[in-house]
C-alpha cells in the first residue's frame, strides 16, 4: 500500500468519524414486519368488502382445493414478507434459512398452477378486464409499503429483495382477486390474476439494484 | 487456545465499539474503523486478481459501514454483518469494473467512428486504446511505467529519479503492465 493510499484511507476515516451522529438502530425484522402485515391484511379485507366478496364464497370455503390454494398463497405471502424484512439487514441476522421457506412455497404454488395449466389451459382472448384494475388496487398499497420499508433497510441482496417483495405483494393481491372474482378457469387466473404481478416482478427485478442502492 | 481467546476478545470489542458508535461516540467509531480496516483487506486480498483494487474496495466498505451502521443489531456478532458488506462491495466493484471494461472495448472496436477521418485505422485504434488506458493510471505509476517501458531507463535509474527502492519500482511497473493488460483485454 503506497503512502498516498494510506493517506487517502486515513482522511476517509477522519471524515467518516467527523460525520458521525447518533443513529436510531433498525428495529428487529419481526417488529418491522408485524405492523406492515397487519396493515396489508386490513387494507386487503377493506378492498374485498368494497368490491364485494364473490357470491359463491361459502361454497368455495367448503372446497378443500380452494382452501389449499388460499392457505398456500397466504403462507407464501407471509414468508416472503418476513424474508424481505430480514433481507433488509446486511447479514440477515444469520437467518438465511428463511429464504428457502419462501422460495419453496413459491415453487409449490408455481407447480400447482403449472399442473393445472397442463390439464386444462386454453389461451383466452386478452383484453382490458376489470381484474387488471383490481389487481393494481389490491397490490398498490402493500407494494408501496413494503418498498418503503425495504428502502429504509440496507440490503446486500437487492434482486432477491425485489423478488420477495413481489411474491409477498402479489400473493396478497392474488388472494384479493380470488375472493372477489367468480372466474375459476386456469386461463383466466393466469392471464388476469397472475400476469399483472409477473409484470410488476419483472419491472421490480430490472430496477431492484437502482431502488435499493446504497 | 490463546488464538481463540484473542479472536473472541477482538469480536467482543468490535461489537462494543459499534454499539458505542451508534450512540455517537466518535472515539469508539474511530477505533472501530481503524481496527476493521486490516481485517477488511485480509478478507479482500485473496479474492482479487488485481492488488490495486484492494484500497478502492476497502474504502467502499468503510463508507458502506458508515451508511449502514444503524442496521447492525448490538445483540449479534459484528463479523458476519461486516463480512456481508465486504462481499457485497467486492461483487459490486467487480461488476462495475467489468461492465466499464466491456464498454471501453466495444467503443475501441467500433471502427466506423474513425473510418472517414483516419488513414491508418488499425494502428490508430491500437495507439488510442493504449493512450486512453495509460491516462487512467495514477501519476506516479504512469511515470515509472513510461520511464521503464517506453523511454528505456533501468529500474535502478528510475528508482534514483523517483527516490524509491529498486524493488518498489519493479513492482509498480509490473502492476501497471498488468493493469494495462486488464484494461485492454
Amino acid at each position: 500500500m503506497s503512502n498516498k493510499n494510506i493517506k487517502i484511507t486515513d482522511n476517509l476515516i477522519e471524515s467518516l468519524v467527523g460525520d458521525l451522529t447518533p443513529v436510531s438502530v433498525l428495529p428487529h425484522p419481526l417488529r418491522r414486519f408485524v405492523p406492515f402485515f397487519i396493515m396489508a391484511v386490513v387494507y386487503l379485507a377493506s378492498a374485498i368488502i368494497y368490491f364485494g366478496i364473490r357470491s359463491d364464497a361459502m361454497d368455495k370455503f367448503n372446497d378443500p382445493t380452494f382452501l389449499f390454494e388460499m392457505s398456500l398463497v397466504f403462507s407464501m405471502a407471509l414468508s416472503a414478507g418476513l424474508c424481505a424484512m430480514w433481507l433488509c439487514v446486511p447479514d440477515m441476522r444469520g437467518q438465511q434459512w428463511i429464504i428457502s421457506v419462501a422460495l419453496s412455497l413459491f415453487g409449490v404454488f408455481t407447480a400447482w398452477i403449472g399442473f393445472q395449466m397442463m390439464l386444462k389451459f386454453s389461451m383466452p382472448h386478452i383484453g382490458m378486464h376489470r381484474c387488471y384494475l383490481n389487481a393494481i388496487i389490491f397490490g398498490a398499497v402493500p407494494a408501496l409499503a413494503i418498498i418503503i420499508l425495504s428502502i429504509r433497510g440496507k440490503t446486500t441482496h437487492p434482486l432477491l429483495l425485489s423478488t420477495m417483495n413481489t411474491i409477498s405483494m402479489g400473493g396478497l393481491g392474488y388472494i384479493g382477486l380470488r375472493l372477489t372474482c367468480h372466474a375459476d378457469g386456469i386461463d383466466h387466473i393466469c392471464c388476469y390474476h397472475i400476469l399483472p404481478y409477473i409484470l410488476f416482478g419483472a419491472v421490480a427485478g430490472l430496477l431492484g439494484r437502482r431502488i435499493y442502492r446504497w | 487456545m490463546r488464538k481463540t481467546q484473542n479472536k473472541t476478545d477482538n469480536d467482543t470489542s468490535w461489537e462494543a465499539l459499534a454499539v458505542l458508535a451508534q450512540g455517537g461516540d466518535k472515539r469508539a467509531y474511530s477505533a472501530l474503523l481503524a481496527q476493521i480496516l486490516p481485517y477488511i483487506k485480509m478478507r479482500l486480498v485473496s479474492g482479487l486478481s488485481n492488488a490495486d483494487w484492494l484500497d478502492d474496495i476497502a474504502q467502499d466498505v468503510l463508507v458502506s459501514v458508515h451508511k449502514s451502521l444503524y442496521s447492525y443489531g448490538g445483540d449479534r456478532p459484528f463479523k458476519p454483518w461486516l463480512n456481508s458488506i465486504i462481499q457485497f462491495r467486492r461483487t459490486d466493484f467487480l461488476r462495475q469494473h467489468y461492465k466499464l471494461r466491456d464498454t471501453k472495448l466495444s467503443s475501441a472496436e467500433n471502427r466506423d467512428i474513425f473510418s472517414e477521418n483516419v488513414t491508418n485505422q488499425p494502428d490508430f485504434i491500437e495507439l488510442k486504446g493504449i493512450e486512453d488506458a495509460i491516462k487512467d493510471i495514477p501519476d506516479v505509476q504512469r511515470k515509472i511505467f513510461t520511464m521503464m517501458k517506453v523511454e528505456g531507463y533501468s529500474a535502478k535509474e528510475v528508482a534514483q529519479e523517483m527516490d524509491m527502492s529498486e524493488s518498489a519500482v519493479k513492482v509498480s511497473a509490473h502492476r501497471t503492465a498488468n493493469k494495462l493488460k486488464d484494461i485492454l483485454g
